[in-house]
């Protein structure tokens, strides 16, 4: 077995996968530097792809790390992976084909941004900005990038299969009181 | 053997996580955060847009002798505070066709085909479409986005080109074409224009 195999997940750990990690990198390399440089169809179906691979798993991870505030053990849950894969790739589909749904996205998106434009113009001390929406495309040709879905699929349930459904790892926090104590 | 099981128990329960687990958990909370920001920062503001007003092209006519032609329309936009932000910005042309033919008996029509771009005209792009019988006006619309990015730090101005095609080899006749475009603009990452931000549209 190599030495990834051996690793036991825990809560986030999904994002660490390689995979994972390029796409994060590729997302954030994509939108603010290749785009602007090569601005061009590929490069809107780049990000795409990109976030539709790392997406399910962010989802993923939000959800293990709340989980694991309450949970003693934990292990990866198909479920979990599934339900983000159909999440993602319902809300991405529906902001392409809608445009409905594309500008609620763009609002939603608009608002999420929106205290950390406050806060920068705060900072620099500028004029209080408003709440504004963000560029988006409604293009139904975005839907042939919906098979990066199958990537984080794969990805998350090849990791519940590392670890047998008997075979909970306890999760380490930060405090000592938290951790599972020998019993001996 | 009951030795190495018990060691692998006190392992797994150990009150102290290794230090190389506990680096992976916050490096997994790392990436947490950093994918969190690369999908909300995925895509910037982009003001509202500022229109051009319309701008009534000359007439075309296209004839079995003459099947093609090409008009220039010229993107600007101005702004009285400069701004390194891009400005984004498209035109739309709607064009009405009318077939005259020849001969008055004329039953068969001919087709048409127009396309607006920047810079070199691609294979496939634009609409070709069959006219309607004798006089009946055929409408459609053309619309191109135009690529070439531009900071507003000074004005901003884009060439874009109208081809018109009818079938040479068709029926006698002669088409005639009115068109009208309109620009648009914005202004990416702004969640306003700038003071003066106009869009003008023109022929050369």
């Amino acid at each position: 077995m190599s030495p990834a195999r051996d690793r036991k997940p825990f809560p986030g750990s999904g994002l660490l996968h390689p995979v994972v990690l390029g796409a994060v990198a590729l997302l954030i390399l994509n939108d603010h530097v290749f785009k602007a440089r090569w601005p061009s169809w590929w490069t809107g179906k780049l990000s795409d792809v990109a976030g539709l691979t790392m997406f399910p798993v962010l989802l993923q991870a939000l959800w293990e790390q709340a989980a694991s505030l309450r949970a003693r053990a934990f292990r990866p849950s198909r479920a979990v992976i599934v339900v983000a894969v159909l999440l993602t790739g319902l809300c991405f589909g529906a902001t392409k084909v809608s445009v409905e749904a594309g500008n609620m996205w763009r609002w939603a998106l608009g608002g999420v941004q929106w205290p950390f434009r406050v806060l920068g113009a705060w900072v620099a001390g500028g004029r209080l900005p408003s709440v504004a929406p963000t560029q988006h495309t409604v293009d139904v040709t975005d839907l042939f990038t919906l098979p990066a879905l199958l990537i984080a699929l794969w990805l998350g349930w090849r990791r519940a299969s590392v670890m047998p459904p008997e075979d909970a790892s306890p999760i380490p926090g930060d405090a000592p009181h938290e951790r599972p104590h020998p019993t001996r | 053997m009951n030795g190495t099981t018990q060691s692998s128990s006190l392992e797994t329960s150990s009150p102290t996580p290794a230090p190389r687990p506990r680096l992976l958990h916050w490096a997994a909370r790392l990436v947490l955060i950093a994918a969190c920001a690369g999908t909300v920062a995925t895509s910037e503001l982009l003001s509202p847009p500022v229109f051009s007003e319309g701008f009534v092209g000359d007439k075309v006519t296209l004839t079995n002798e003459a099947p093609r032609t090409t008009r220039d329309i010229i993107v600007r936009v101005i702004s009285a505070e400069p701004h390194s932000d891009i400005v984004e910005a498209d035109v739309r042309t709607s064009i009405t066709t009318r077939w005259i033919p020849a001969d008055p008996n004329e039953t068969a029509l001919p087709w048409l085909h127009v396309s607006q771009f920047e810079g070199e005209e691609s294979p496939g792009m634009g609409t070709t479409a069959t006219l309607l019988a004798a006089g009946d006006p055929l409408q459609f619309e053309e619309f191109t986005v135009l690529n070439t990015n531009c900071e507003l730090t000074g004005p901003c101005e884009w060439l874009a080109h109208l081809r018109f095609e009818m079938q040479a080899d068709g029926p006698k006749g002669t088409i005639e074409v009115e068109w009208t475009s309109l620009a648009r603009g914005a202004v990416r990452g702004m969640d306003e224009v700038p003071s003066g931000f106009t869009v003008l549209i023109s022929a050369p």
